[in-house]
């Protein structure tokens, strides 16, 4: 409510605590649900239309954009706008629109440690993969610069989330990606019972780059499928944990979630969810802590070699001596190319091999297991920036946490859990690339940069 | 409706975007134009073998061992053709002058992952030429790639590389794409010069000056109970050029008013509180300077990114001895020449001299000189009535029929208490608005926390 007087001229200006424009969550997650069907029908006009009427949208009104691209980064990827995919343009297109308002909204900017730390990954980014300055040739130039551009857009939205969410109440916000995820989750478990054709309207959302036999859904593999599902699994518990409000239809969110976690049989998807679920424990109460660590710890040494015949079963189909083999050498796979990363990281510690180049250098290193992407993205970070990488990324990761501390929001311990179940799901995906699965995180940590305590000098 | 203020805010500047744009986009085209043409032809090739026929009298099955080698050797094959010796001696048979390194950069050989196939773009001036080059690369690795298998020991394979697509000429030109480069051209410049505008037009609006007490004094729940906003209704509009303050909060009694000073921006009344108005501060402390007195100087006409309004005032006693500033409407008061903004607050600790503290602190008299008082004030797109303060010695008040703002001593339910001057600059860490008065040098305004 603003005080007459005040140059506060602009009608519907947002105060503290204020809800989220009814109007634009509707238009954004409507025209969202739109570029759904479309994509789920295969009508690609349909698709192609929603793309970039949702871009446009965003450029206008940037808080419809971003229930936009909570509703649709989920999913599968639209087809791209030319050379440039849709959720990096969706991105911009927000941040264009934040700028647009600025006159009109007047937020204070203040950019802070995460923000300037954030700004100098990048540019020490952008140096990397300047063709002039790196001098790769054109394919691996492109592939750097379309990792670097999908790491912009990720800063963009986290910070257009905060500029936009700055006392508001986000939850809508969040719901809309929880809901668009277990739609996601669904369409996984879909798939992986009746197969990958479900006919019209959901055929065309379950993704084509993989032939798992695992559940993956409209997600890139099986392993992305876990570690969205573990986002999302700790989320809504802890939503449905620190507040009660709508906690039934969250904590149905994180039953359709955990089913598609357990439909892909990614170790690493359980992993991330049982450390975020025992960091959620712990945040409520350390005796709350203690009992999930020994319950879970007993839950583990049960559950873990039947899940894990499950999926050498599923994944194999022989028997299980040599399809246990097998999934003993995808682990030497990935060890191979961690201990690549740091032969890579050798050979020019101090700025790395080059943002993107870890795929093109590390066959020389991995040997025969063929895993020549990190994995992992410290490991990633080590061998393509270098030790400046991982000092500014390490600052900017210790900055972050700081700002989940002074949080006033009372979603900030679930987000706390969220972080901390994204950096465990990071020691085996590369996440930050990928908006799809970086979509929840990034809203959450717009929420809890957005809502810092008024002592609290930045976020 | 939000896109009509957008709007409002870019139709002054119509013609330079529209003249940037089309002169960006000229020049993208000019530029495009002037490269040399290039074209691509591609030929494919498929690596390995996959399918297990070592059983006749079986189907063929998947060989996935076969499928992972096959994929490797692509990748193997593609970084091959792009090496050195191999363009040089794909330059020789081809005839070609050019050095293996030009090659190199006329050449690409891509082997997607999950896939066998590997693709061979050769870029060249002409059509035919692209086309000559990219078989002449899928020749030398159908040739090359059992010896970078077998090496020396002679033996001999087949079906490791095959052809499966030769180039043919191009039909298109590559690069330059003329229009695409144009239109791309005169894209970023519209948004980069929107963007600019945008943004020059924050900086310029009164808010984004504040600090964080002053923004958050539309914020009823965060802001103390005694200044939550009273139901003051909109009459009239002024402009207080004297002190600029950049936020109001009324009491809900109307027993007291409070005026944030902190940025050098006329403030926008649009209805005064019914109590007396008093400098205060609502949750930081933000120090006043007022300067003395210095000749008045010719108006200027406001506008959105015009400069600050200026204030001039007389030196003024010690807050103890104060009168409510009385805050006038529009009124006909003739106009004394513009003032300066003297109205400054020193970032931090930064200031020179003692400021005393105030808790709440009554604004001693002075004598303000009207702002622009024969112009109307112009704040965002808000066309303010002219302000009119009587440059009188003891006092600003009201001589308008209706005024604005009008002190009532009487009515101050919670007289002001006056903090003692605290020394040395930490004074603004108080909780009440600091004014210096004297001949101190303005500080730079600059709100705390920034």
């Amino acid at each position: 409510m603003a005080v007459p007087g005040l140059p506060l001229a602009v009608p519907g200006s947002r105060t503290s605590g204020s809800a989220l424009p009814v109007a634009s969550l509707v238009a954004g997650s409507g025209l969202g649900i739109g570029l759904i069907v479309g994509l789920g029908s295969g009508i690609v006009l349909l698709e192609r239309i929603g793309s970039i009427l949702g871009i446009v949208l965003a450029v206008l009104d940037p808080i419809a954009g971003l229930a936009f691209a909570a509703v649709t980064l989920p999913q599968r990827e639209p087809a791209p706008i030319g050379p440039i995919g849709v959720p990096v343009l969706l991105s911009l297109a927000i941040g264009l629109g934040v700028i647009l308002r600025l006159p009109l909204d007047r937020p204070r900017l203040r950019t802070g440690r995460v923000g300037w730390l954030a700004l100098a990954y990048l540019a020490i980014t952008a140096v990397s993969v300047m063709p002039l300055l790196n001098g790769l040739p054109y394919g691996r130039a492109v592939s750097g610069i379309s990792l670097f551009l999908a790491l912009a857009s990720g800063c963009v939205l986290i910070g257009s989330g905060t500029i936009l969410l700055r006392g508001r109440d986000v939850r809508p916000l969040l719901g809309l990606a929880l809901g668009s995820l277990a739609l996601a989750a669904l369409i996984a478990i879909l798939a992986f019972i009746k197969g990958t054709d479900l006919g019209r309207p959901l055929a065309g959302l379950v993704s084509q780059t993989s032939t798992d036999l695992r559940a993956y859904g409209p997600f890139y593999n099986s392993d992305y499928l876990g570690f969205a599902a573990a986002q999302t699994i700790v989320l809504a518990v802890g939503w449905a944990l620190f507040d009660r409000r709508y906690r039934w239809p969250v904590l149905g969110v994180a039953l359709v979630a955990s089913i598609a976690l357990v439909a892909s049989f990614a170790r690493s998807g359980f992993l991330a969810a049982a450390i975020g679920i025992l960091a959620l424990a712990f945040l409520r109460s350390r005796r709350l802590g203690l009992v999930v660590l020994v319950v879970g710890g007993i839950a583990f040494i049960l559950a873990y070699q039947t899940l894990l015949q499950a999926r050498v079963g599923i994944t194999y189909g022989a028997a299980p001596g040599s399809a246990l083999g097998s999934l003993s050498q995808s682990d030497a796979g990935r060890s191979g190319a961690a201990l690549a990363g740091v032969q890579l990281f050798l050979t020019s510690p101090l700025f790395g091999v080059g943002y993107g180049q870890f795929h093109y250098l590390s066959p020389r290193f991995v040997g025969s297991s063929g895993v020549t992407f990190p994995h992992n993205i410290f490991v990633g970070i080590l061998a393509e920036q270098g030790v400046l990488g991982v000092v500014v990324f390490g600052l900017l990761v210790l900055a972050i946490t700081v700002g989940l501390r002074r949080s006033s929001h009372p979603l900030a311990a679930p987000i706390a859990a969220l972080g901390i179940t994204y950096l465990v799901g990071s020691l085996f995906i590369d996440s930050v690339t990928t908006l799809q699965t970086s979509i929840l995180f990034w809203i959450g940590l717009a929420v809890v940069l957005a809502h810092q305590r008024a002592d609290a000098p930045t976020g | 409706m939000d896109l009509s203020q957008q709007l409002a805010i870019l139709r002054p500047r119509l013609r330079l975007i529209v003249l940037v744009t089309v002169i960006a986009g000229v020049l993208s085209f000019a530029l495009a134009s002037l490269l040399p043409k290039t074209y691509e032809s591609s030929a494919t090739l498929l690596v390995g073998q996959v399918y297990d026929t070592s059983q006749p009298s079986q189907p063929p099955r998947l060989n996935y061992d076969s499928f992972l080698a096959s994929e490797q050797l692509a990748g193997t094959f593609a970084q091959l053709a792009e090496t050195r010796p191999f363009l040089q001696a794909v330059g020789t048979k081809l005839g070609l002058a050019d050095d293996p390194t030009l090659l190199r950069g006329r050449v690409d050989a891509q082997a997607t992952l999950g896939s066998l196939y590997i693709t061979i773009l050769a870029r060249a001036p002409d059509p035919t030429a692209s086309a000559k080059l990219a078989n002449g690369v899928a020749d030398e690795l159908l040739a090359e790639a059992p010896r970078v298998l077998l090496g020396t020991t002679g033996a001999k394979v087949d079906g490791v590389v095959t052809s499966v697509d030769p180039a043919v000429p191009a039909e298109a030109i590559r690069s330059p794409k003329v229009s695409l480069y144009a239109a791309l051209g005169a894209l970023t410049a519209l948004i980069v010069a929107v963007t600019t505008i945008f943004i020059l037009a924050y900086r310029d609006a009164p808010q984004a000056r504040r600090g964080p007490a002053a923004r958050r004094v539309g914020v009823p729940e965060s802001a103390p109970p005694a200044e939550a906003p009273s139901a003051i209704r909109p009459t009239t509009s002024a402009v207080l050029p004297a002190l600029q303050p950049s936020a109001i909060a009324a009491s809900p009694a109307s027993a007291t008013s409070s005026v944030i000073v902190s940025a050098s921006r006329p403030l926008l009344v649009p209805e005064p509180p019914p109590g007396p108005m008093l400098l205060t501060e609502v949750r930081r402390p933000v120090p006043v300077t007022i300067a003395p007195p210095t000749p008045p100087v010719p108006p200027a006409a406001p506008a959105l990114a015009a400069p600050p309004t200026q204030v001039r005032s007389v030196p003024t006693p010690p807050p103890a001895a104060t009168a409510p500033l009385v805050i006038p409407a529009a009124s006909p008061l003739p106009p004394a020449g513009p003032v300066k903004p003297a109205v400054r607050t020193p970032r931090g600790g930064r200031a020179a001299a003692p400021v005393p503290a105030v808790s709440t602190a009554k604004v001693a008299p002075a004598r303000v000189s009207p702002a622009k008082a024969a112009s109307p004030a112009k704040v965002g797109s808000v066309k303010v009535a002219p302000p009119t303060l009587e440059p009188a010695a003891s006092s600003l008040r009201p001589t308008a029929a209706k005024p604005a703002v009008v002190a009532k001593p009487a009515v101050v339910a919670k007289p002001a208490v006056v903090a003692k001057p605290t020394a040395g600059p930490k004074a603004p860490q108080s909780s009440g608005a600091s004014l210096q008065t004297g001949s101190r040098p303005a500080t730079r305004a600059r709100p705390s926390g920034d």
